[in-house]
């Protein structure tokens, strides 16, 4: 298991700083060219330029929630992420302190006293002398809000400035030599960071190549499943390719087996799709929108048109699909109206895009409280025309609305890999069409019943069959 | 099976033409004609017979596509075009004022599908009249005919149609694509 955080963690890490990566590539490999390394990359980091900016932590000291709610907002938006709230005020670069609030002039106090290299803006009604920092009034200007963190960002950096070169040691014939293993090292990196670069290039032009597919003129017809998966070897090498994305590349597993049942669950509350839906529960419950804020952009459910307002990026909303969330990541607020909704967003019906998110949270996995071996209970079809469609979808519906199955049993009854039915239940799952049931009589569920054109079943089948439903 | 006979049904300007022009393979039989009486509101042109045409499948089946006339007036022609059809596409106009009535009054009238649930019902023009959702159709549909294929389909658009149709031929034969 180690390995395996070990990995998820690279994972994470490798999608959260992809959009980085090239631009930090093409600067080293440039700078290689005309001067060391070494030299340029330091000279580059003490650069105050734009594309090296790494958010500043700014620690919200008695700042109230709602206003918190709200910074953490124009932080990710006005800001465009050039600012985070930091979780621990020792480590942060700013400090914003309500003086109005109940500890506000203590925690002043003390910062005054202790950290003097950690510039503060102060915010209060009434006009307020301060020494060594900034004063505000509120309510908030965002316009000189931003403005301040800019000048702070600007005076931070020439700190830094001043700093590199000071810090640089004196070549000498040992340093050359650490020197020459170091320049090794980054080339190494670079071309390392290349070949993850190669790779990402790879797999969204697969995504936006089956993303076209599904709009052009070659239509879904029969899903694929004609000339199904394992009968025609390159056809099945093009489904997985083009699947991927949504139904990931899991192997089939042992389900009584609970090391291997293991392998194919995942817990939907440790992803952004968790979030999602407890939104999701929240705007239906209080009849208003209800926006979900993070460093990435804002998700906002409006229950009113049964839309959901999205600020992040389709590729970008897929790896944060996949990645496993902290606590304080995404955070839930409702909104007083849809007046308060972010405008530069794309719109999409509530349930396609819970849909959508399932599949890419799921990767041919079931959520982590379903059993495989009970019987799915199906509502009905889901309006396949405006959801995501995969290979199987179909013929696993068309199954589960004639007979009663298990998530194993059905598929073997298909003779398809395990990977697509447990994505298609994870989506039926989440917008509410699939769920699973201890079965009265699980002979119905796990027989391997084959499958009958005409529908006809035994006098036994259908007394069971009721029984199973009353 | 090698052969379906697929019947498109629903009221005058529900798209069932349209529907069958987009996902046909070659350029379909029609027999249109200009639009005299109510329908005259909604189109120029009426189907007055039928549409005919056919949808190759991968592999061995073929589908033959036959669109019946939308006017009751011409409801003769449903039972004439029924005969030997394994399956129906019921599609229904969601901006007509009672779509629901529309509903019913064809699941009656194509009795015959409705006993052994063949069939697939698209609800056309969602764009224009969002009202009622695909779950208020759904909850319709729950004590009559309950997990059937309904969805929202634009006819103009092949993959929604063709969509649509498949999810009535799986249903109808699940070994179809095993």
């Amino acid at each position: 298991m180690p390995y395996l955080k070990n990995l998820a963690a690279r994972y994470s890490e490798f999608y959260t700083s992809s959009h980085k990566i090239k631009s930090v590539v093409m600067k080293v490999q440039k700078q290689s060219n005309d001067t060391p390394i070494e030299q340029s990359f330091i000279a580059t980091c003490a650069m105050p330029q734009k594309t090296d900016y790494r958010p500043l932590k700014v620690a919200l000291l008695d700042i109230n929630e709602r206003l918190e709610n709200r910074l953490r907002y124009f932080f990710s938006d006005r800001c465009q992420g050039d600012y985070v709230v930091a979780v621990d005020p020792q480590s942060a670069d700013i400090c914003l302190i309500d003086l109005d609030g109940l500890r506000g002039k203590s925690y002043w106090a003390k910062h005054a006293e202790r950290q003097h290299n950690c510039p503060a803006i102060l915010l209060s009604l009434h006009k307020t002398e301060v020494e060594n920092a900034k004063w505000l009034q509120k309510p908030l200007q965002a316009d000189l809000l931003h403005s301040e963190l800019e000048k702070i960002r600007e005076k931070l950096h020439l700190q830094q400035r001043q700093v590199a070169p000071v810090s640089l040691p004196k070549p000498s014939a040992e340093t050359e030599l650490a020197l020459s293993g170091h320049h090794q090292e980054l080339r190494n990196k670079i071309k390392s960071l290349q070949a993850l670069l190669k790779k990402e290039k790879i797999r969204r032009t697969q995504l936006s190549a089956y993303r076209q597919d599904g709009q052009a003129d070659n239509p879904p017809l029969l899903s694929e499943p004609a000339y199904a998966a394992t009968k025609q070897i390159s056809v099945g090498e093009q489904e997985t390719k083009n699947t991927a994305p949504f139904i990931g590349s899991t192997p089939d597993v042992d389900l009584d087996n609970e090391t291997q049942l293991a392998w194919v669950q995942y817990d939907p509350k440790r992803f952004l799709i968790g979030r999602v839906q407890k939104a999701v529960k929240l705007a239906e419950t209080s009849g208003r929108p209800v926006s979900i804020s993070s460093s990435h952009g804002s998700i906002t459910i409006v229950p009113m048109t049964g839309e959901v307002l999205v600020e992040i990026d389709g590729q970008r909303l897929q790896s944060l699909a996949s990645q496993p969330v902290n606590d304080d990541e995404y955070l839930l607020s409702v909104q007083d109206s849809v007046c308060d909704i972010p405008g530069q967003t794309h719109r999409r019906p509530v349930e396609a895009f819970v849909w959508e998110l399932t599949l890419w949270t799921s990767l041919g996995r079931i959520p982590v409280n379903v059993s495989p071996n009970n019987t799915v209970v199906f509502k009905h079809w889901p309006n396949l025309t405006r959801l995501q469609i995969f290979p199987q979808a179909t013929r696993i519906a068309a199954l589960w609305a004639k007979q009663a199955h298990t998530l194993a049993s059905t598929a073997q009854a298909l003779e398809i890999p395990q990977r697509y039915v447990f994505s298609f239940f994870s989506a039926a799952h989440a917008i509410g069409l699939a769920t699973t049931e201890e079965s009265i009589n699980e002979k119905i569920a796990t027989e391997e019943n084959p499958i009958k054109s005409n529908g006809n079943k035994t006098l036994f089948q259908k007394i069971l069959r009721q029984l199973s439903l009353h | 099976m090698d052969n379906y006979k697929i019947l498109f049904a629903g009221p005058v300007s529900a798209g069932k033409t349209t529907a069958i022009t987009s996902v046909c393979t070659t350029p379909p039989l029609t027999t249109e004609a200009q639009a005299t009486d109510i329908s005259r509101d909604s189109k120029t042109t009426t189907t007055v017979a039928m549409d005919y045409g056919t949808m190759q499948l991968p592999g061995i089946k073929t589908l033959h596509l036959y669109g019946t006339p939308g006017e009751t007036r011409f409801d003769f022609m449903w039972d004439i075009l029924s005969k030997g059809s394994t399956g129906l596409v019921l599609l229904i106009d969601n901006t007509h004022p009672d779509p629901f009535s529309e509903l019913h009054f064809f699941l009656r009238a194509f009795k015959k599908f409705t006993k052994k649930s063949r069939i697939a019902i698209g609800i056309t023009k969602t764009d224009i009249c969002i009202s009622p959702r695909i779950n208020d159709y759904q909850a319709q549909l729950r004590n009559v005919l309950p997990n059937i294929p309904v969805f929202s389909v634009d006819a103009r658009n092949q993959i929604d149609v063709a969509l649509l149709v498949e999810a009535l031929v799986v249903s109808l034969d699940l070994e179809l694509a095993a």
